[in-house]
């Protein structure tokens, strides 16, 4: 499989004062195209920090975060802006839409910035909103919308660029136990059908079962990471036999995993 | 993001803050009205000047330069004159000088003297001869009634003013001649009789008494003298319309020439006096001036006179120019009014803070926006315009509707009687008329719409540039 992301022993430190707060320690990973992941930890763990630094949001303190064969910590704001623009979408917790825009227009902005004609974004738009069922509500605005509708215009604004990778921050934070199933499925199938890849955030161990590959992360190292077999035959065999320790390196290490 | 875009979100950011975008319109609104109405003001009093100016055929781009005034002038028995210490000298170099202002077109000197003319029969004893540069001549814009102006290359070639061929006589006759006396007895010019078509008859000058002392009884005391009477043929190439006293008893000639003569005639007399009175009259030495008395200077645009004027007194001379008295009103009106468009432009100060103020206060607002579309790929200057846009927007939708309020505030100043709009009534005792008080041009209508505008974008420079600053993962935490 290609490798998507790169990660060489990253590590983020935040200096809050005197103190100096360790996110992130020694981190080596790699991402293939087209899997799902799943960042797996409690709150303070460093995850979304990672996430961050994937998304070209943060910069490493140190170590080197190389996206298909270029390092990100070495870009500049504008081609930041650039690599958002081409080859990510995002789904957060909070939905984050614009909320003087309508669901449509919502869904249309990240082609918006990419300069696409208006026929060809609405188009293209309309069948997003069709794929995630809110193809009647393309005129509402966010606030005319339930939760679980925001959170549908907010999957499909990340998937309408066709991205390379999709980033979802605890996607189904603020939902509801029914509509969480809902709308993973409703990621996980889109991600499998578009054959894209996915890295999901929680703290939801329900959620990491979607994933192909779960990645532990505990007070800022990766405890162990699990693929998607192992946690569904976890019942039958133990976890402990399948968790494999990652903390000593990416590729090398998950080539022993598969 | 392309420029529709940017636009339509703009539209709608405002639309979602009605209330604050209308009143920080209105800001700018009132802001450019004060403005373009003190203006106005202005404009109306410039421009009802300017039209006064026309009327009144003043040429106002010529300036006459004279010598000044200046106590401790010595006046020599021979006319000429000798000045103190450091008193400005109207000599060729000055009149150089004078060229060199900037605004300036042409500056010549202006000279007079007496010749004597003879159209056999009759002859006149014209003593007032003006020597001018042809050019300046046509500039002067004199009403032609036969013939044409001096032309550049004219040697011995005349214009006569208007009734300046009236002061013929038949030869021998005495002085005063009949039209001097006709003139002194208050006779109309035009009921002079004229004897000579100057225009159709063959004409001789010279510098000198004795060629028209033909038959006359007594010889004069200077006459005789040694050199011989010189006379020269001359041509009268025009004659002119009545264009005022200071014009139609002038005979107009090129300027080289006449202080040829005028110098020829000086030379003449002191041969005499060497020749007769050398033993008791020595003291008394004619020699040419030094100095004109008068120059003309022509400045490109009567826009430039009176500055033109202004630095040609500096120098130390008198310049006046027709029309300075109401130049001057207009120039302590002037001051008032830049007074009245300083209080205009506060206000568009003060309107152009509420602009910085408004957009401060979106860029805090959405804050959370801004961070949302950084994250999904909005590059910096999408965000930049957006903020620019807004700013501009408010300040030109601002500036459009400022200059519709100025036009009906115009309208109304010119069409009621407002009590403190109302003329300075020692105008009217003055007798000069007043125009409408307020014009509003095209000109200052665009120029204020423009200038609105660049007033909204300067004022969102530094908000835009905040909006742009702000860390994407920041903006999208933030509540």
């Amino acid at each position: 499989m290609e490798a998507l992301f790169d990660l060489r022993n990253v590590r983020k430190v935040y200096r809050m004062g005197e103190e100096r707060i360790v996110a992130l320690e020694d981190i080596s990973i790699t991402f293939e195209k087209g899997k799902i992941y799943c960042l797996l930890g409690t709150s303070g763990s460093g995850k979304s920090t990672l996430l961050n630094m994937l998304a070209g949001l943060e910069k490493p303190t140190k170590g080197s975060i190389i996206f298909m064969g270029k390092p990100l910590e070495k870009l500049n704001e504008k081609q930041l802006a650039l690599y958002r623009q081409r080859y990510v979408g995002f789904v957060f917790q909070s939905y984050n839409l614009l909320p003087t825009l309508t669901a449509l227009e919502n869904v249309t902005l990240p082609l918006t910035f990419r300069k696409i004609k208006k026929r060809e974004r609405v188009k293209r738009a309309r069948v997003m909103l069709k794929a995630v069922g809110l193809g009647n509500r393309a005129r509402h605005k966010p606030s005319e919308l339930s939760g679980g509708q925001q959170q549908r215009v907010s999957i499909a604004r990340a998937f309408i660029n066709n991205p390379q990778v999709v980033f979802a921050d605890e996607p189904t934070g603020n939902l509801d136990t029914r509509t969480t199933f809902e709308m993973m499925d409703l990621i996980i199938g889109i991600a499998r059908e578009r054959q894209q890849t996915l890295v999901i955030v929680t703290h939801d161990t329900e959620i990491a079962q979607y994933a192909d590959q779960v990645i532990h992360i505990r007070d800022g190292s990766i405890e162990s990471i699990t693929e998607r077999k192992a946690i569904m035959n976890q019942s039958e065999i133990g976890n402990e036999d399948e968790n494999k320790n990652a903390t000593d390196g990416g590729n090398g290490n998950e080539e022993t995993i598969v | 993001m392309s420029n529709f875009d940017v636009f339509s979100m703009c539209l709608r950011n405002m639309f979602k803050r009605k209330l604050r975008t209308f009143l920080t319109i209105l800001g700018v609104m009132v802001g450019t009205a004060a403005i373009v109405l003190m203006i106005s003001l202005g404009l109306a009093t410039e421009e009802h000047h300017r039209k006064q100016m026309e009327d009144a055929e003043m040429d106002m781009t010529m300036i006459e330069v004279w010598m000044p005034w200046v106590d401790g002038t010595i006046w020599n028995p021979d006319g000429t004159r000798e000045f103190p210490e450091g008193t400005p000298i109207l000599d060729d170099d000055m009149v150089l000088s004078f060229e060199r202002i900037s605004g300036v077109q042409m500056a010549s000197p202006i000279i007079r003297g007496t010749l004597f003319f003879r159209s056999d029969p009759y002859f006149m004893e014209a003593w007032d001869v003006t020597g001018i540069r042809a050019e300046v001549m046509q500039f002067m814009g004199l009403p032609v009634a036969e013939g044409r102006t001096l032309m550049p290359g004219d040697e011995f070639a005349v214009v006569f003013g208007a009734h300046a061929e009236r002061g013929f006589e038949l030869l021998g006759a005495t002085w005063p001649n009949i039209a001097d006396r006709m003139w002194m007895w208050g006779v109309p010019d035009d009921q002079i009789p004229t004897f000579v078509d100057v225009m159709r008859s063959n004409m001789r000058l010279s510098y000198d008494r004795r060629f028209i002392q033909v038959g006359m009884d007594e010889p004069q005391p200077l006459t005789g003298g040694i050199r011989p009477i010189r006379s020269y043929n001359v041509d009268v190439v025009g004659l002119l319309e009545p264009h005022g006293w200071q014009y139609d008893r002038t005979i107009f000639m090129d300027l080289e020439i006449l202080l040829y003569l005028n110098n020829e005639r000086i030379r003449m007399q002191n041969e005499t006096q060497q020749d007769e009175w050398q033993f008791w009259f020595t003291a008394i030495r004619q020699r040419p001036p030094e100095n004109y008395e008068n120059v003309m200077v022509r400045v490109t645009d009567m826009r430039y006179t009176s500055r033109v004027a202004e630095e040609i007194r500096e120098l130390g001379f008198q310049a006046n120019y027709p029309g300075m008295h109401l130049n001057m009103l207009v120039a302590g009106q002037r001051q008032q009014q830049q007074l009245l468009a300083a209080i205009g432009a506060i206000s568009l100060i003060i309107a152009a803070i509420g602009i910085a103020n408004t957009m401060i206060m979106a860029v805090y607002e959405r804050t959370r926006e801004i961070g949302i579309m950084k994250v999904i790929g909005a590059a910096i200057w999408d965000i930049r315009r957006l903020f620019l846009l807004e700013s501009a927007m408010i300040g030109f939708f601002g500036g459009l509707f400022g200059v519709g309020l100025s036009l009906v505030g115009s309208y109304v100043l010119n069409n009621f009687d407002v009590p403190f709009m109302r003329p300075d009534p020692m105008l009217a005792m003055m007798g000069i008329e007043v125009g409408d008080p307020s014009l509003v041009t095209m000109w200052l209508c665009g120029v204020a719409l423009l200038f609105a505008g660049i007033i909204g974008l300067v004022s969102g420079y530094f908000p835009a540039r905040r909006a742009t600053k702000l860390s994407a993962l920041a903006a999208i935490r933030s509540e």
